[in-house]
């Protein structure tokens, strides 16, 4: 159960990431540094 | 701080759920991202509830992230100084959004901002960033007509509020876009420049007097 709950966090956290490396980050006037694995 | 948090869940989520050094960096990635907007969005929510303009500082918002999401746009070199720009900037936007002008101010931000978002079409999107630069056709492509398409809804939106008389959030969401659009031309990214070195030489001297 907690696994499951723990994934689900996961994939979001995923998604997030995914969608801020390749659009500018919604309100905030700052960019964390993208990841290598991100980078195209 | 934000970053060295994120990290430190994202590790007891690895080990937790068996990922890898590289789901570590994604994770880490995207929680950062979460805590920083969280955060900041908190604040402004908060501080904009106790001065009485919430509903004008959330359209602002809206109308910025919309934008900038797919125009980009110029950003500080660390998160405080984000933080503190951003909360002050759309705290003052949500108090001139609430003032009651004179109609002719509202028309002249309004067309402004037209002008201003079919420039920044045509000239700077994709407005992007050292650390996420964007050198392909398709997506510089891409990137032009997504904006087109939120500005177009953005006009839209605005003769449909102006039509049916509810033209109390105008110029929130106008301001908004024009400030969005703003951080997203030459003029936006040598100002913010400027205060980020400037704010850097202070930085160095406070340094070294330690």
């Amino acid at each position: 159960m907690i696994k499951g709950i723990l994934s689900i966090f996961a994939s979001i956290l995923g998604i997030v990431a995914s969608t801020g490396a390749n659009a500018a980050s919604v309100f905030i006037f700052y960019e964390p540094d993208v990841p290598n694995c991100l980078k195209k | 701080m934000n970053r060295d948090f994120a990290l430190k869940i994202s590790t007891k989520l690895a080990k937790k759920l068996d990922g890898s050094k590289q789901d570590v960096e994604i994770w880490a990635y995207g929680l950062e991202i979460i805590l920083n907007s969280v955060i900041k969005f908190l604040i402004i929510a908060v501080l904009s509830v106790f001065l009485g303009i919430f509903q004008y500082t959330m359209f602002c918002i809206i109308a910025f992230a919309f934008f900038r999401h797919f125009g980009g746009g110029v950003h500080f070199s660390t998160y405080l100084r984000c933080l503190s720009f951003g909360v002050v900037n759309f705290l003052i936007s949500g108090e001139i959004a609430s003032l009651d002008k004179v109609l002719i101010v509202h028309e002249i931000l309004f067309y402004i901002t037209l002008a201003l978002g079919v420039a920044a079409i045509l000239k700077w999107i994709p407005a992007d960033t050292k650390k996420k630069p964007i050198k392909e056709k398709e997506k510089i492509k891409k990137q032009k007509i997504k904006t087109t398409v939120v500005l177009i809804s953005w006009l839209i939106l605005i003769i449909f509020l102006d039509k049916h008389g509810k033209d109390t959030y105008i110029p929130a969401i106008t301001l908004g876009a024009f400030e969005s659009l703003l951080f997203m031309t030459p003029f936006g990214y040598w100002t913010i420049n400027e205060i980020d070195n400037f704010l850097n030489k202070i930085f160095i001297k406070t340094e070294e007097v330690k």
